[in-house]
């Protein structure tokens, strides 16, 4: 956005680096880019609404303690109605029944722990293999820069959800793959995830790093006869890393999404409670079983849409000439 | 590229130990026998590398080699992929390209309204209401409108195709309103967006300032000059999420129930039923490929900077 300070300089032309670099010799401090978020109105409601995803999360426990219902236990008798439908929400299950007889309620904030867990691991897989293929390319260059790019080419262009879609399948059965040292579960899905969405950041990281090489203050730290290992991360590196965190915020709800879509077709973790698995669960009943789209969709909603709200809080203030993505879920 | 993808997505699927194809193929009551002839009649004896240049073949776009039927023939329902594809790729095209024309109309729209007034009301409103689309999965768009317009309000058409239904009529029954609303919701917040900082980008830009200065009214100035500076950078967007699109939209295809090339394509990969799932990413790589190309002409009409190289 820039409605705030300063205005940006008209773009390099059409097809030109997505992140320009302009005239701003140090990133921003932390201490001030707290203050500034503190108020912007889109921060300070992604973070009100991520703490309470946060709060739920820590509190399913409790809950599943309070309703005495487990979050995998079936209660067939008591929430599957004589015809075979789940009964809606009532005294006992607050958000209803799921067509296995489980409690809705409880569900849904264990999902919270899914979602929160996949979002957080994932992102940090992806973030620390897209910098560090991003770092090489763009620093060392030559044919470092020339393989790997293509390899980066590679993962953007790879039907990545269809192969996703056969490992998780292939791998979510009782035995696992590969004799068994893959085993199906929470952290299969995760490991798939993370390991299918560094591309963008790679690529990012690559043109910044790139970019950076031919500065002032690169070469002259290079000058002064700081080793390369030592420009690398005490130049180059902080210079990106306001670059890094508006991305790692953009991938964060594509992660999720990515989770919430598998486990919707029927292939995510089947171990744990997970938004997107109710939801799927809901596909031919949700006509009458409303409250099985209601609240999973509705924290899953709450979820991403925090993260959105302060990654785009992030942006105002970090980097006004910020380049926002199609990292969104995709169909 | 095209044969990179395929090489990739064979020896994946190769290697994925999903059970045997031939034991699939004979079904339950199988001898070792039976077995071993099918595996010799689908050549799966053969070694990797055999097995994967039939279906390289299969890549070069000639007829008769294209997606070849003796080779592109699915283990499972015992059919040609490329009939299958026929079938199955105009429910998905009409669904796309009807979401496309709805997205890229309503963005422009939206973007342009809200950056020739940056900060107002509408401006505002739209920025909201954009952050929200983009962070529904379209699942539960789709989940939504389905629950208040078909079944509380009555007025659009339930989920699937009837079987005695040809895609046109079903296109012409409304039968793709919900879908193409659903589909299009994100993409019109994403492009709804770009649109706007790449106009409010155009509109600073000393290309503006001279049309400005020349006299033209602010309508030629805006509508003209500085939408079509800020359409560069959305083609190549448009291009790759259209392309990618074709190639199936599972979820949605699930949610609506339409047979479309996603749901094809979903079902090979779960059954590892190879021939298949080789044949749609072929098929969808070279899709994406197409579209590429066309951007690629769409992008010099646009910016006549990039003709001359």
């Amino acid at each position: 956005m820039t409605t705030g300070e300063g205005t940006t300089l008209p773009s390099a032309a059409a097809g030109g680096p997505a992140f320009a670099l302009e005239s701003e010799p140090m990133p921003p401090t932390a201490p001030s880019v707290l203050k500034r978020l503190r108020k912007d109105r889109f921060a300070v409601a992604g973070a009100v609404g991520l703490l309470l995803v946060l709060l739920i999360a820590l509190l399913a426990p409790l809950w599943a303690a309070v309703t005495g219902h487990g979050p995998n236990e079936a209660f067939i008798r008591e929430g599957i109605d004589e015809f075979g439908v789940p009964r809606g929400p009532n005294a006992d299950f607050v958000f209803g029944v799921d067509p296995s007889g489980r409690d809705v309620s409880v569900r849904t904030l264990y999902g919270a722990r899914t979602a929160l867990l996949v979002g957080i691991i994932a992102t940090a897989m992806a973030t620390v293999i897209g910098v560090a293929v991003g770092l090489l390319c763009g620093f060392f260059g030559g044919t470092v820069d020339l393989v790997l790019s293509r390899v980066i080419d590679l993962f953007l262009v790879l039907p990545v959800f269809m192969l996703t879609l056969g490992i998780a399948s292939a791998c979510g059965g009782p035995q696992g793959c590969v004799g068994g040292i893959v085993r199906p579960g929470l952290s299969l899905i995760i490991f798939i995830i993370g390991l299918s969405s560094w591309g963008y950041m790679a690529r990012v990281v690559r043109g910044q790093a790139l970019a950076l090489r031919d500065r002032e203050f690169v070469a002259a730290a290079r000058l002064s006869g700081a080793s390369e290992l030592r420009v690398l991360f005490r130049e180059v590196l902080p210079s990106i890393v306001p670059t890094v965190i508006i991305l790692t915020v953009m991938v964060f709800p594509a992660v999720v999404l990515y989770e919430a879509g598998l486990s919707f077709l029927g292939v995510g973790a089947i171990d744990v409670p997970s938004w997107g698995a109710t939801l799927g669960e809901a596909r031919n009943v949700f006509p009458t079983a409303w409250w099985l789209v209601a609240f999973p969709g509705l924290f899953l909603a709450i979820t991403v849409l925090s993260v959105n709200l302060l990654g785009e809080g992030l942006g105002d203030v970090l980097d006004p000439k910020q380049e926002t993505t199609d990292a969104g879920g995709r169909a | 590229m095209l044969w990179l993808v395929s090489l990739l997505t064979f020896s994946i699927f190769f290697l994925l130990p999903s059970g045997d194809p031939a034991q699939r193929f004979v079904g339950r009551d199988s001898t070792p026998e039976t077995i071993a002839q099918v595996k010799q009649s689908l050549g799966l004896d053969e070694p990797f590398y055999e097995q994967y240049l039939k279906f390289a073949k299969g890549i070069v776009p000639v007829p008769g080699w294209f997606l070849d039927e003796k080779v592109y023939f699915s283990y499972n329902t015992s059919v040609p992929v490329r009939e299958q594809i026929a079938e199955r790729f105009p429910v998905t095209a009409v669904l796309v390209i009807g979401a496309a024309v709805l997205w890229v109309g309503v963005s422009l729209l939206i973007g342009l309204l809200s950056a020739v007034r940056p900060g107002g009301r509408f401006d505002r409103c739209t920025q909201w209401l954009g952050l929200l689309f983009v962070s529904v999965p379209t699942f539960v768009t789709g989940y939504l409108l389905l629950y208040f317009l078909w079944f509380k309000a009555g007025i659009a058409p339930g989920t699937g195709i009837p079987s005695d239904e040809s895609v046109w009529t079903a296109f012409l029954n409304g039968r793709f309103v919900l879908p193409w609303i659903c589909l299009s919701l994100f993409f019109i917040a994403l492009y709804a967006r770009t649109t706007r900082r790449n106009v409010l980008e155009m509109l600073r830009a000393d290309s503006t300032r001279t049309a400005r200065s020349q006299g033209l009214p602010e309508r030629v100035v805006v509508g003209k000059h500085a939408l079509r500076g800020a359409l560069v950078p959305l083609v190549t967007m448009f291009g790759l999420d259209f392309g990618a699109l074709l190639g199936g939209t599972v979820t949605i295809e699930t949610v609506f129930n339409l047979p479309g090339l996603g749901q094809y394509t979903f079902n090979a990969v779960i059954d590892a039923d190879i021939p298949a799932v080789m044949g749609t990413a072929v098929f969808t790589s070279a899709i994406a490929l197409v579209t590429v190309l066309i951007v690629d002409v769409l992008y010099a009409y646009l910016d006549p900077r990039i003709r001359v190289t």
